[in-house]
């Protein structure tokens, strides 16, 4: 390699340190750009190299977001959902008013770490609402939200829901001196205080404007829920028979009686709330007086001088005996029997004031054969 | 003088080329190097957005809907009604064939691909196909973020008081991708196509999704997902 600068010095042109030294040697020779190359050299490789680095650091950065946002947004639906669960394992009660649509907050509360939660119930109807679980994260604008639908009882409906006072599925037998009666449908039944039926007038008005109901009649053709699925008991809206007996306060041994002959269960002169009792079984009531609910999975057979004063749930016959007499309301899957001088008078008082004051019965459940809502 | 400054010279262009040897493969491999890094970088990424995407919108699709009613296997596709929107219905709105909801939903119903599922006020759900809907001017005060429309409905509503929309729809895993297909359309890939294996099974009752993603670049071993719905 011959550089110039070594070149003019052998020509003894130039002094070092002279213009012609430098010019000539930046001129274009080949030393200089070797020199000169290998900086814009590394200054390319380090251009490179910081290229790919911003690209990499952008892809993790942007991977980062991505990884937040999800964490943010699965922390939210889980919160949503803990919401409504906290709300139905915790038993909150649903709102009284159950004006349609309003939003009724029954859970709200954060954690340490940063999950919003809630739920917020509407009702659709008088019976069916929407639980909304609503979750939030702290740090993300978003919200998200779940729903389930679910149903409780609302007294007025249940017993306006009744297209007859005896709904049987099986027929019914009257014998020559038993007797089915309606004319005092809204009266209250025998031995009853006026006061307990008065404050249910305008609502019975209400609901029956006629002042009564056909005596008898055939059970209600909705198709079953699930949980209904094999369950002779008739159902009380969505409450399935085994969920009535699940609910009944008292469960009663299958078999004869349970009831000594002068006992009183449940009535509102005795200033008790009303019994709700049930068996998994058939039984055969031979006196006492009971006022509330009655359910039995088999058979129903009241003889002597038994008196109900409620709503009774037959899974299977009813039979009615001998002076028994049921002043209420019926539902029987199997055969209503009226026989001997038994008396069947329907009556919807007794039956609204056992819905009105067994709060087990309205406790909310959630809707069988539902499913979780999201998308909304 | 001179002969020193020619010896360092000399000397300078070889410091200066064992320098560039040196250097220059070094900087090479470095910068080889950190583009594989970053190509493992962007495919890890992908492969991390893939599982995101598989696991929300298979979980979020699922999981709204029951086995059996809204959801159904068929060889490795499942098959679902995609819930979009949900529409509360206004109390003593139905005329027929028409109601009135207050509706809230991830999009806009559309009658080209929408049905309705609506529960009555006996608790059960029935299926109405949506013919036609019309926005209605003012809101929904009641629900946050609701807009009020007027449906058309087939067959006659009986006594609804809630409708979800939603689509047919089915999801698969094919050319390394898990794809979408509405009805009998197209098949849209969803995630980018880094599943190297996939499979959809219903297992007893429960929705489950298996995947592995293909290797990045490398010798990382590419990812194993396994989710499930239900």
């Amino acid at each position: 390699m011959v550089r110039p600068a070594l070149a003019g010095r052998d020509a003894g042109t130039c002094e070092e340190g002279s213009p012609g030294f430098r010019a000539e040697g930046g001129d274009g020779g080949t030393g200089f750009g070797t020199e000169g190359m290998a900086l814009p050299l590394m200054l390319l490789l380090l251009l490179a190299l910081t290229a790919l680095g911003h690209g990499a650091l952008l892809l993790s950065m942007r991977e980062l977001q991505a990884t937040w946002a999800f964490r943010h947004a699965v922390r939210a639906g889980e919160a949503a959902e803990a919401g409504a669960w906290l709300a139905i394992q915790e038993g909150v009660a649903p709102p009284e008013d159950r004006a349609p649509w309003a939003p009724n907050v029954l859970v709200s509360g954060e954690t340490s770490d940063g999950v919003r939660y809630g739920a917020v119930l509407r009702w659709l109807d008088g019976e069916l609402f929407l639980l909304e679980g609503i979750g939030g994260s702290r740090g993300w604008v978003g919200e998200r939200r779940m729903g389930w639908t679910g149903w409780s009882l609302l007294p007025p409906a249940r017993l306006g829901a009744f297209k007859a006072a005896a709904e049987v599925g099986g027929g019914y037998v009257l014998g020559e001196e038993a007797r089915a009666e309606s004319g005092a449908f809204l009266a209250p039944p025998d031995g009853w205080p006026e006061a307990s039926c008065s404050g249910y007038r305008e609502v019975l008005d209400s609901l029956f404007p006629g002042g009564t109901l056909p005596i008898l009649g055939g059970l209600p053709d909705e198709p079953p829920h699930p949980s209904e699925e094999g369950d002779s008991i008739p159902p009380l809206g969505l409450l399935s028979g085994s969920e009535l007996l699940e609910k009944a306060a008292d469960a009663i041994p299958s078999g004869v009686g349970f009831m000594p002959g002068d006992s009183v269960r449940g009535c509102p002169e005795r200033s008790e709330p009303p019994a709700f009792q049930g068996t998994s079984g058939s039984l055969h009531l031979d006196g006492g007086r009971l006022c509330g609910i009655l359910v039995a999975l088999g058979d129903l057979r009241l003889t002597g001088e038994v008196r109900v004063q409620g709503l009774v749930l037959v899974g299977g016959d009813l039979i009615m005996e001998d002076g028994a007499v049921l002043e209420g309301m019926a539902r029987v899957r199997g055969v209503l029997r009226l026989g001997g001088s038994a008396l069947f008078r329907s009556s919807a008082c007794p039956v609204l004031w056992a819905l009105e004051n067994l709060s087990v019965l309205q406790e909310p459940i959630l809707l069988p054969g539902g499913s979780r809502i999201n998308g909304f | 003088m001179i002969s020193r400054e020619s010896g360092v010279s000399v000397v300078e262009a070889l410091l200066v080329l064992l320098l560039l040897s040196v250097l220059v493969p070094g900087a090479w491999s470095v910068v080889a190097r950190h583009h594989t890094a970053a190509l493992r970088v962007a495919h890890r990424a992908e492969a991390l957005e893939t599982v995101r995407t598989v696991a929300w919108l298979l979980r979020e699709d699922l999981s709204g809907g029951l086995p059996d009613r809204d959801w159904w296997m068929g060889g490795d596709t499942v098959a679902l009604r995609a819930f979009r929107a949900l529409g509360l219905v206004r109390n003593g709105s139905v005329r027929g064939q028409e109601l009135v909801a207050c509706v809230r939903g991830i999009r806009m119903p559309n009658p080209e691909k929408d049905s309705v599922l609506l529960l009555g006020a006996g608790g059960h759900w029935r299926l109405h196909e949506l013919e036609s809907r019309i926005r209605l001017p003012g809101g929904c005060p009641e629900v946050a973020g609701g807009w009020e429309e007027r449906w058309v409905l087939v067959p006659e509503p009986a006594d609804p008081v809630l409708g979800r929309i939603f689509e047919g729809g089915s999801y698969h895993f094919s050319g390394g991708a898990l794809r979408y297909r509405r009805g009998g359309g197209g098949r849209q890939p969803l995630t980018p196509e880094r599943v190297r294996e996939g499979h959809l099974q219903d297992r007893e009752g429960s929705f489950v999704w298996e995947m592995s993603l293909t290797e990045p670049p490398g010798r990382l071993p590419g990812l194993e997902w396994r989710g499930k719905a239900w």
